[in-house]
């Protein structure tokens, strides 16, 4: 096919705010129509994988802590269920700590969305409702502080458990976000699911069909916004996900609107699924009691001989799971993130996979920005929701 | 993560007699082994045949063995959303170059040229521009034989144009 004719090349980002700083696109414009499009990415390549291959298993985690680095705790969530999956211990994770697992992976979920909602109607020309979404998403920092110590890199996934249980703090200030947060998320859709500026912009938009999502490994929102209701969460479930009862929000408009209506709905879901989780959860241990795979408490390190020695031989030697392999992936606010670990029976990775959901995502945005105008541009990359630490690693 | 039924493994040995082999798993993951010849024939069976649609190339990675002969291995993780099972497809890539896939998933248009510009694995019938790094970069840095802390590169590298 020949290839039209562009008056001007633009260059837009990485500095654009929309492009979030490190994605940068030659739109070739006729007019003010995208003819050609292309993507430069790769600004804040770190290598990680390559960083996981010199690390032992239990010192990797706070580097994949920074991979997606507005949803920490899925992907912490996803490496230590791929590392337990190749030791062979994903039943003997007690069962409180698989609930507090999954509180922690929700709320991750709701303050990523919280942040793209943010941001998205920012770029769109709605201020109110970024200042409305972060001040919500600080209350769920807060909470991620008061339980791990960490607000945005929280290292509270253990191999094994989870680092600390809960305080009487953190679970009177996760009820009072439970009651507050669904008029919150009440007024932003009052402000936008009808606003005329807001549908025009995002109505008809950027449409991904169905089979095209497919093809392209397209999974999360986007998918779903597309008519598939693939989740990670019902069709592998993983933690207590199968003992609990949420819908999985589809649309099939496959457009910016449809997209933002599933991660709306998400929300939703997702404050159930933490109820549920808090009514469930038993009291008991939140980390396995196998030495050989986690940390002993403090006191018995300072106290006791065994504590010290245990402490020394994970430290210095670490875990040393079976030669094999493994991929375990877990729904992550963006869709699938897969870990697949190659083991040689050493205390490091032979090969550590990560599948970023944002690079593939993203994949499809040179084809899919092709005919539309360039203020589309702004609306349709916000809406695939691309955090770009991801899609560099 | 349900995996590849035995009898459907079967019907796949069947197919491709000699071609496929089944490789020791851990943990219950189904993963064969293809031959570079035959690996677009394979896959295109596993996309279209009822049996199987595998509709979703989930991943496209590289694993680096220095010591072998072919070196890399490259690993496909494959999916059937309406079937929901997985598989795993590995294949040796002899002379560092096997087929692209990008015809059956579009998916694999970014995933390959990733692994060229990471490992050095041609993908052929395709252009593999570099993804993440600059054009010029010559090194791969995912090999095994590339240090942790980098290599010095000229600086007409870092011309990102």
């Amino acid at each position: 096919m020949e290839r039209e004719k562009a008056d001007l090349i633009l260059n837009m980002g990485p500095q654009h705010p929309s492009t979030h700083g490190v994605l940068r696109l030659i739109l070739e414009l006729k007019g003010e129509k995208i003819v050609n499009a292309d993507t430069v990415i790769g600004y804040v390549h770190r290598g990680v994988e390559k960083l996981a291959e010199h690390r032992k298993y239990m010192q990797i985690l706070p580097v994949f802590d920074r991979v997606d680095y507005v949803s920490a705790n899925s992907n912490e969530l996803g490496f230590v269920l791929a590392v337990e999956k190749l030791l062979g211990i994903e039943d003997k994770i007690p069962r409180r700590a698989q609930f507090l697992r999954v509180i922690m992976a929700e709320l991750t979920r709701i303050s990523s969305h919280l942040i793209w909602l943010g941001t998205h109607a920012l770029e769109l020309g709605a201020m109110s409702v970024f200042l409305y979404a972060f001040r919500e998403r600080e209350k769920i920092l807060d909470l991620f502080e008061e339980i791990a110590g960490g607000r945005l890199h929280t290292g509270y996934m253990r191999i094994g458990g989870v680092a600390a249980d809960t305080t009487d703090r953190f679970l009177d200030e996760l009820n009072h976000f439970l009651e507050f947060f669904p008029e919150k998320l009440d007024e932003y859709e009052t402000l936008l699911t009808e606003n005329r500026i807001w549908l025009s912009r995002t109505k008809g938009v950027g449409i991904i069909d169905k089979e095209t999502a497919i093809n392209w490994g397209i999974t999360g929102p986007t998918l779903r916004a597309a008519g598939c209701d693939y989740d990670v969460r019902k069709y592998y479930p993983y933690c207590v996900y199968d003992e609990l009862d949420f819908k999985v929000p589809v649309y099939t408009g496959g457009d910016v609107y449809d997209r933002y209506r599933v991660r709306m709905d998400e929300m939703r879901e997702s404050l159930k699924i933490i109820k549920q989780c808090l009514e469930r959860m038993p009291e008991g241990p939140v980390q396995i009691e196998d030495t050989t795979v986690i940390l002993p408490p403090k006191e018995e390190v300072y106290n006791t001989m065994v504590g010290l020695i245990q402490q020394f031989e994970l430290v210095i030697h670490g875990i040393t799971p079976p030669p094999g392999e493994v991929y375990a992936a877990v729904e992550g606010p963006r869709g699938e993130l897969g870990y697949y670990i190659v083991s040689d029976g050493s205390n490091k990775p032979y090969r550590l996979r990560i599948r970023p959901p944002s690079l593939i995502n993203i994949s499809i945005l040179p084809q899919l920005l092709k005919g539309h105008y360039l203020a589309d541009v702004i609306s349709i990359i916000g809406s695939l929701d691309p955090l770009m630490g991801e899609v560099d690693r | 993560m349900l995996y590849l039924s035995d009898s459907l493994v079967e019907v796949l040995k069947e197919e491709f007699k000699g071609k496929v082999r089944e490789l020791p798993n851990l943990r219950g993951e189904t993963s064969l082994e293809v031959e570079k010849e035959v690996l677009l024939t394979f896959m295109g069976f596993l996309k279209h045949d009822d049996r199987f649609k595998m509709d979703m190339l989930v991943d496209l990675t590289v694993v680096d063995y220095p010591d072998r002969n072919p070196r890399f291995e490259v690993v496909y993780h494959l999916r059937s959303l309406s079937l929901r099972h997985n598989l795993r497809v590995k294949c040796w890539a002899e002379g560092e170059e096997v087929p692209s896939v990008v015809e059956l998933w579009k998916a694999a248009d970014w995933l390959e040229r990733e692994a060229y510009e990471m490992f050095g694995v041609k993908f052929t019938g395709r252009e593999l521009r570099k993804l993440l790094l600059p054009q010029k970069y010559p090194y791969f840095p995912l090999r095994k034989d590339f240090p942790l802390e980098g290599k010095e590169a000229p600086c007409d590298v870092w011309d990102w144009e």
